[in-house]
């Protein structure tokens, strides 16, 4: 079997699967979930979500990853035919392949579409930030111009994917992990300057009621009453977070552990992955944005709002948060900040700019290995098919309008559709005891057997929940054609290429339906 | 009563960072 590349070293590995991890959604999404689900009211089955379904199906990913890298695959259909195979015969098996392939290959394309692009405005706003462009403006206008001056957004678009292209194109040990070695401490490093600024601020405006402290009672006082009255939608919320966050059902993770040994471990450094996602989310994510919007209330919350007290604000602040918020809002609040704002600005989307960056490229190299493992096309020219797909892909996220938030519902549900199945194949298909052993072998924690039942039992319940919720708003939503259009094709090029790509190493054990290589 | 259940929480994410890291590299040097 042809050698596969690997991690060069262990903190090389576990920053990459950080990078993959952390992402918008730790800096932008969870405070976007915390303000507009009560606050505190949405703390408490956000903790339940992370330890009950992310570290599981986080061990589930790590295991089933580092399986398919023992025969010599980073993508999901080959992986998911593998370990179907334990229970049900290849022919049958072959039905998983192709559905872990065309959803992992969907979510791949899709997701990273729009997401560059989210990427793309950051290191805008970053320079915007700088150079001061949209102080003394109306930051919403200045937005929208920003979006209509097309050549601009493919300007930082363009900058963005080819540095990706570059780092992929120079392979996991010498690209990547070179690249996430820099990347995330900087990351770290911006993000927490930016939390204790936040903290030193106090109340900018003057005005006690309105002070960053109070921005951290709104998100740490457990509001048991709104959590009573919104349970199901607060749940619900928290368990799709918790996918975004950890990088859940996209089958990057899984591409990122086939870069595994046979023997390296999974278990201990899955964990590691799920800590460090959850400092930079919990910690360093939940203090900046929140607090900063509490503590400016009075200047981007409308007059007559402010005018109905602090609760009335909160709430407001609460119902606008989110990505529109990042770049019209806040930008409110470094222009108050006079000079400094200017920097805190330029930080602020900057560590925006790292944190999308170290997660597209794990998509981006999910693609690459996609078409180097199964198509046998070269890494080098592989990376440049998959930037001129996402530039083709990218174009409908430009011009069409709401293109952008039908597809991301749809990723929503796409995501919890393909953990669910990453437990039926890589746990129930593949058997708990197997999955048990080979998520110990070459361990170096010992995981509590009831994580065994909570994996088989527990998780599969919780991801249930999101699946059957975002479902029902995804139909009532309906996904008009563009979307529907781009979500088909995808799926279907992604069931056909897994199709091909496991006929291609396993037809002859297809054809006499029996297991032939094992390794 | 907030301040006391942020500190419960930052401090269980700061054991398993530290813990799970400091594993993970004294294994990378042994």
């Amino acid at each position: 079997m042809e050698q596969r590349e690997k991690w060069a070293t262990k903190i090389g590995l576990i920053l990459a699967m950080a990078g993959n991890a952390i992402g918008l959604g730790n800096f932008v999404r969870f405070p976007t979930q915390v303000a507009g689900n009560g606050g505190g009211a949405f703390m408490v089955p956000y903790f339940l979500a992370l330890f009950l379904l992310g570290i599981p199906v986080m061990w589930v990913e790590w295991v089933q990853g580092r399986y398919g890298g023992k025969y010599g695959h980073g993508t999901l259909g080959p992986t998911f035919y593998l370990m179907a195979r334990e229970s049900v015969k290849p022919r049958t098996a072959l039905i998983f392949g192709l559905i872990g392939g065309a959803l992992a290959f969907a979510t791949t394309t899709l997701l990273n579409s729009y997401y560059l692009h989210l990427i793309g405005w950051s290191a805008a706003y970053s320079w915007f930030s700088i150079t001061g462009a949209y102080f003394g403006k109306n930051t919403a206008e200045f937005f929208s111009q920003y979006l209509s001056n097309h050549g601009q957004v493919f300007l930082f678009w363009g900058i963005t994917v080819v540095l990706l292209g570059i780092a992929v194109g120079q392979g996991v040990s010498k690209g990547i992990e070179r690249w996430v070695k820099v990347m995330m401490p900087l990351l770290y490093i911006f993000a927490i300057i930016l939390v204790i600024y936040v903290f030193a601020l106090g109340s900018p405006l003057g005005d006690p009621n309105w002070s960053t402290l109070k921005g951290f009672e709104f998100i740490w006082s457990p509001n048991w009453t709104y959590l009573k009255e919104h349970l199901w939608s607060v749940m619900l919320a928290a368990s799709g977070q918790i996918f975004f966050t950890l990088s859940l059902g996209m089958g990057i993770i899984q591409n990122y552990a086939s870069y595994l040994g046979p023997k390296d471990d999974v278990a201990l450094s899955g964990l590691a992955t799920v800590s460090l996602n959850e400092f930079a989310e919990v910690v360093l994510g939940g203090s900046i944005a929140v607090p900063l919007a509490v503590a400016y209330a009075p200047k981007i919350v409308p007059a007559d709002v402010l005018a109905k007290g602090s609760d009335a604000a909160l709430h407001w602040i609460s119902e606008n948060f989110g990505l529109g918020f990042s770049y019209t809002s806040l930008p409110n609040i470094f222009v108050q900040m006079g000079s400094a704002g200017r920097l805190f600005g330029a930080l602020w989307f900057l560590l925006l700019w790292f944190a999308g960056f170290t997660s597209a490229i794990a998509m981006y190299n999910y693609l690459t290995a996609l078409l180097e493992e199964d198509l046998g096309i070269p890494r080098k020219t592989g990376t440049w098919v998959v930037f001129i797909m996402y530039f083709l892909l990218g174009i409908p996220v430009v011009y069409i309008d709401g293109y952008l938030d039908q597809v991301d519902a749809w990723i929503s549900f796409q995501l919890a559709l393909l953990a669910l199945f990453d437990i039926i194949v890589g746990v129930w298909l593949f058997k708990p005891d197997n999955f048990w052993k080979e998520l110990h072998e070459g361990a170096l924690i010992n995981v509590p057997e009831i994580y065994k039942w909570i994996t088989v039992i527990i998780a599969p319940i919780f991801i249930l929940l999101p699946l059957i919720g975002t479902f029902s708003d995804l139909v009532s939503k309906t996904l008009e054609w563009p979307a529907r259009i781009a979500i088909l094709a995808m799926l279907t090029i992604g069931a056909i290429e897994t199709y091909y790509a496991i006929k291609k190493k396993y037809g002859e054990e297809l054809e006499k339906n029996e297991v032939i290589i094992k390794v | 009563m907030w301040a006391v259940y942020m500190a419960i929480a930052w401090l269980v994410i700061f054991i398993m960072m530290g813990w799970s890291i400091s594993k993970l590299m004294k294994a990378q040097q042994a």
